[in-house]
């Protein structure tokens, strides 16, 4: 095992990544939140957490937005629900057709191209849903105390390993050159540790590394599943710039957007998700 | 495709295809005026989550007598002190999902009681969220070395006899420790800086 110098943002990162780690070598058969039946077994029911909070508060009509098929089955329902969700919420936040409504929809035509089938169907991985600096608690060691708040906790496609946890990538500005640089390196250690975390829990040393193989590949696509995995602040700053230009190199993304705001698919969709919020009598708060 | 906008790993595998410059116009875009910022809480009524964490500041003798009949006399130490937790003013702040208060008792032991804000919750998935975050804490305590608090006693609907708060709720350890805030990751020493990193182009 390579040992690193152990300056204490490696000491702290190491941790984090080893608690991605570990909750990734536990697979669940579905998409949804954790319950208990009367026997004390635990497993995977409705999903209630990210659903509860995430578009409901912007409505009246909340049960719009309760994730009745779930417990998924498939990564691709999954994200199809999340987006359906996304752009109803759109088009009640406005009644004309706003350009978050054609960014989901846009987003959405990407899902064949970004789910990776080898795990469409499984397995599924718990996830703590905000694992942010602030719900992670260390002693005067940096030796991680306690994980709180898990509220937002839920098993998601086995994909979303490829997503930064908010505990690194969350940050409210980013100032300088320096900083980003800054901001590039704790990604790359996080990456590093995430590698030895998985290297260490591995029992056959011939298996592949999963994981960080699967970072690697799916971190490409990742914009996407944010996107629809309802992380919406990142809807403009990781459309714009990193699914796009990954996929098609530099390009106007603006003249895109204004292509598809009058795809005859778009303004079908948006009016006949209008015509239904009509009908809900939906109207925002 | 720019080729600056790649950044090689170990392995020469792109791992991050953002590079610094990229990552400062992206920042740009969420402070500067192109990010349209979500009107998740403009439409709530402040006054109304202002009035629900007053109300749960409100109960302190509730809680009290909610714990002293959930653990009957004799096994749990009398509450010596009642520490309210969170700020009532949060200004434009995003307000949060619960309230927490921390419950010290004589033997020094903390717990915290944490209440689900009903101007914060789907009324219809209350009970559910709460029973499975208590679910998920029990999953991870059997299958994993994970520290996660220790759950004394929960009541989803806030029906349960003991609960005269009426309010669902977790009770549960405080964690000790602090959490790391954004300056004081921003400060923690990079891992590996590299000689060529472009600090002289700071200020």
């Amino acid at each position: 095992m390579a040992t690193y110098e152990r300056t204490p943002q490696k000491k702290v990162i190491s941790q984090i990544a080893n608690i991605i780690a570990t909750l990734a070598s536990h697979p669940f058969d579905r998409i949804g939140s954790l319950f208990e039946d009367k026997t004390g077994s635990i497993s995977v029911g409705p999903m209630v957490a990210e659903i509860s909070n995430s578009y409901l508060h912007g409505t009246e009509h909340l049960d719009l937005f309760l994730a009745p098929d779930s417990p998924y089955r498939s990564a691709t329902h999954y994200y199809l629900d999340l987006a359906a969700m996304r752009l109803l919420y759109e088009a009640i936040t406005s009644p004309v057709m706003n350009e978050e409504f054609v960014h989901t929809w846009i987003c959405r035509s990407l899902l064949a191209s970004c789910v990776i089938n080898d795990y469409d169907h499984g397995p599924f991985v718990l996830s703590h849903g905000n694992l942010s600096r602030k719900n992670v608690l260390f002693n005067s060691d940096l030796q991680i105390t306690g994980i709180i708040n898990w509220e937002w906790s839920r098993t998601v496609p086995f994909q979303g390993i490829s997503n930064l946890p908010p505990f690194i990538s969350h940050l409210s500005k980013v100032e300088n050159l320096a900083h980003a640089e800054w901001f590039l390196a704790t990604c790359r250690t996080y990456h590093h540790c995430l590698a030895n975390s998985e290297d260490r829990a591995r029992k056959n040393r011939k298996d592949p590394l999963v994981l960080t193989e699967l970072y690697k590949i799916a971190r490409k696509m990742s914009s996407v599943e944010i996107v629809l995995a309802g992380e919406r602040e990142y809807l403009y700053s990781t459309f714009l710039l990193e699914i796009l230009e990954t996929m098609m190199g530099a390009v106007d993304a603006r003249a895109i957007v204004e292509c598809y705001r009058l795809a005859p698919g778009v303004i079908g969709e948006f009016n006949r998700t209008r015509k239904y919020i009509e009908s809900k009598e939906v109207s925002p708060r | 495709m720019r080729n600056s906008s790649r950044h090689k790993d170990r392995d020469g595998s792109i791992f991050l295809w953002l590079d610094a410059s990229q990552m400062l116009v992206l920042y740009g875009f969420i402070t500067g005026g192109a990010f349209r910022p979500f009107k998740e809480f403009s439409g709530m009524s402040k006054d109304a989550l202002v009035e629900e964490i007053s109300s749960i500041n409100a109960l302190s003798a509730e809680i009290i007598t909610s714990l002293e009949r959930l653990y009957p006399a004799g096994s749990t130490p009398q509450l010596e002190q009642f520490q309210k937790n969170g700020k009532e003013d949060r200004g434009d702040k995003h307000p949060g999902y619960n309230h927490s208060i921390i419950l010290q008792f004589k033997d020094k032991t903390e717990w915290v009681i944490k209440f689900p804000l009903n101007a914060m919750t789907c009324p219809s998935l209350m009970a559910q969220k709460v029973t499975s975050e208590v679910v998920t804490m029990k999953w991870i305590k059997k299958n994993t070395k994970i520290p996660v608090p220790q759950v004394h006693g929960f009541d989803p609907n806030g029906t349960s006899d003991w609960n005269v708060t009426r309010r669902p709720c977790i009770i549960m350890d405080k964690v000790p420790g602090r959490s790391i805030s954004e300056k004081q990751w921003r400060h923690m020493k990079e891992p590996h800086r590299r000689r060529s990193s472009v600090k002289s182009q700071t200020s």
